[in-house]
């Protein structure tokens, strides 16, 4: 078995811009009907973690790369008591570079993004629920839609797919165009404030076909047409540009647990006009667009073009690291206004159903860009989950307000409510 | 489900706080979906603290001997604040160094090191600049740095692995002071071969009796 990991196109960028206040920690939850026993939890863990080697590493530091090593000591679970997506400190964590924790009725997976996305998180998760019920004594049929402990390990599942899959021409970088930046008070104490409503995916998805799209372009211009109404004044010709995460296992055969992702920018210029239906039609071409295998092709040839550069190579990764820092905040942070993550529908063997009341995925949010969001649903629960580092909740506020009243949905929310409750 | 009596937002049961315009509302309940509280991270806070009265002290201290130096300038000329403020630097570095959550025990000495030669090195310039930081002290310094962190890389057996990074990195250190001694035009570097010399055997050492782990741990550590 091969023990340790070289850095995939998209663990190296995060495992060097990764700070407290932009932790690239990402959460995978499941809240339960019954509140969860930790013991069985741990239990669980213990039963599952020979299964995924790949995320049970420590991050070490190497001359040219860091890499991922495999630890092979106990993983605890533990109650949670800190506020969703925080830095994880490898350090006060045995080392791991992921936690899973409870409490109440909820499982939370947090993961450090140099591990995996969120496709892959979500695999782990439905293992570690499938064992976790099993192990209360429940009785489920896996239906092939769980990754069992006894299946072995396939070394597909921890290959470099942006490596593998990265040919073709790279193509033009975007140009840098000015969008606009949300900002806000900052909480007394830094943290994460997540607010999550719940609707009906398919009274959502009837919304989007009615306008003859799918959700996630759906979601995307309601957010803009949010952020446009609560944020922008008349006469400011700034793109509100929409990161969206493609999952690229769609495109491509990988069956790999770690990283297999790219993120496309939405952008939309409110001179375009603010009209619901033609914000939807402009965002729903452009993802069409760049969601093209040969368009997404050169998204990753254009990524890993720079790392596989012999000179790039041989510079000491503390060199490397000014430079992807600087990259960063430059041609990724800058261009973005939110991120919205659809980590998609999740299925669930039949048996699995009614123990499960919500899926909710949660995105950190970064210093330039204090509001994320991230979706996802399970059986025809959709959760969107917002996560912001500011006190304002107006752009929230709108696009909830949206589904509610003009859209005519059931939107139930429920919010941790860190900073308001305390301040 | 509730609802919140001002903006009529449907809240889960148990929510007590409206998440889109923070009215209250009354419930009782456990929500499904409950949080930790965080009421003790925000008593967490201190406002008050020794560490932060003495770094108000050395600021404060700092400043007074800058003021001084220039006031009694015409009695003395030299510049005495400077090593005066290298010292509290000094001290507040070896305080991080030492007190530092994020480096293990080999990264803590070696930011030691740094910081003892570094100031060593000022305290030389300021005398007069005997080189004696230079010639003896910083390449007998450096030898002491690469034993203790072979001794650790040794004895720490269950996480060599760890050490192992920095014992690479002492051995490049072991360069350094021949480097100081061509940068300050030194003429004595017997010193300074003795010290790259030693690092120069401690490596081979390691490749000879480590053998195959530490043949694999330096692939790792030098993939590209
Ligand atoms: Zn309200």
């Amino acid at each position: 078995m091969k023990n340790w990991y070289k850095l995939d196109n998209a663990a190296k960028l995060f495992s060097n811009v990764a700070s407290r206040k932009n932790s690239s920690v990402f959460r995978i939850a499941v809240v339960m009907q019954e509140e969860v026993d930790g013991s069985i939890l741990q239990k669980a863990v213990d039963h599952i973690y020979a299964r995924f080697p790949m995320f049970f590493t420590r991050m070490r530091s190497g001359v040219f790369w860091n890499y991922m090593d495999e630890l092979g000591h106990s993983f605890k679970v533990v109650e949670e008591s800190g506020y969703p997506c925080g830095m994880i400190d490898a350090k006060n964590n045995n080392g791991y570079m992921l936690k899973i924790l409870y409490y109440y009725k909820r499982i939370s997976f947090e993961a450090f993004h140099s591990l995996t996305d969120g496709s892959g998180a979500v695999e782990f998760v439905k293992t570690l629920v499938y064992y976790y019920l099993c192990f209360m004594g429940k009785a489920i049929s896996p239906e092939n839609k769980i990754l069992l402990a006894e299946d072995g390990v396939s070394l597909d599942e921890s290959e470099d797919s942006y490596s593998k899959y990265c040919e073709g021409l790279p193509g033009k970088t975007e140009k840098n165009k000015n969008s606009y930046k949300i900002t806000g008070t900052s909480f007394s104490l830094h943290g994460n404030n997540i607010t999550t409503g719940i609707m009906s995916a398919q009274a959502l998805n009837g919304l989007a076909k009615a306008h003859g799209t799918t959700i996630t372009p759906y979601l995307a211009a309601v957010l803009v047409q949010s952020i446009y109404q609560s944020r922008i004044k008349p006469g400011n010709n700034k793109s509100i540009v929409v990161a969206i995460p493609v999952n690229l296992r769609n495109l491509f055969p990988s069956k790999t647990m770690r990283n297999f992702s790219c993120v496309v920018n939405l952008d939309y210029n409110p001179a375009k006009g603010m009209d619901l239906a033609d914000i939807i039609g402009d965002l729903t071409a452009r993802l069409k667009e760049k969601t093209k295998k040969q368009c997404l092709q050169r998204n990753i040839s254009n990524n890993v073009r720079y790392e596989q550069n012999i000179a790039v190579k041989f510079v000491p990764l503390f060199v490397k690291r000014v430079f992807i820092r600087f990259c960063f905040d430059m041609l990724g942070e800058n261009k973005k206004t939110i991120t919205l993550s659809n980590v998609g529908n999740i299925t669930t063997p039949a048996d699995m159903s009614p123990h499960i009341k919500y899926f909710e995925a949660t995105l950190y949010p970064t210093q330039k860009r204090p509001l994320s969001c991230a979706v996802c649903s399970v059986d025809d629960k959709l959760s969107i989950n917002f996560s912001r580092t500011i006190v304002e909740p107006d752009i929230i506020r709108r696009f909830f307000s949206f589904f509610a009243n003009e859209a005519g949905l059931d939107v139930v929310l429920y919010s941790n409510d860190w900073g308001i409750k305390n301040e | 489900m509730s609802k919140c009596r001002k903006c009529e937002a449907k809240t889960e049961k148990g929510q007590k706080i409206c998440p889109l315009c923070f009215a209250r509302i009354e419930s009782n309940d456990k929500s499904d979906t409950e949080y930790p509280g965080y009421a003790g991270m925000y008593k967490a806070i201190k406002y008050f603290t020794v560490k932060k009265l003495f770094a108000f002290l050395s600021i404060a201290a700092g400043l007074i001997f800058l003021f001084l130096n220039f006031y009694l300038m015409k009695y003395a000329h030299n510049l005495w604040s400077l090593v005066f403020i290298a010292a509290i630097l000094f001290c507040w570095g070896l305080y991080k160094s030492i007190k530092s959550k994020k480096l293990i025990l080999a990264g803590r000495v070696l930011a030691c090191y740094f910081l003892i030669s570094a100031f060593l090195f000022v305290i030389d310039l300021y005398l007069v600049f005997h080189k004696w930081s230079v010639v003896y002290v910083i390449p007998f310094l450096t030898i002491a740095l690469i034993v203790f962190i072979t001794i650790i890389t040794i004895v720490q057996k269950r996480s060599y692995k760890d050490y192992l990074g920095y014992l690479l990195a002492t051995l490049f250190i072991s360069i350094y002071p021949l480097f100081l001694c061509f940068l300050s035009l030194s003429k004595v570097v017997w010193p300074s071969i003795a010290t790259l010399g030693y690092g120069l055997l401690t490596g081979i050492a390691f490749y000879i009796f480590m053998d195959k782990d530490f043949k694999v741990e330096m692939k790792k550590i030098f993939h590209y």
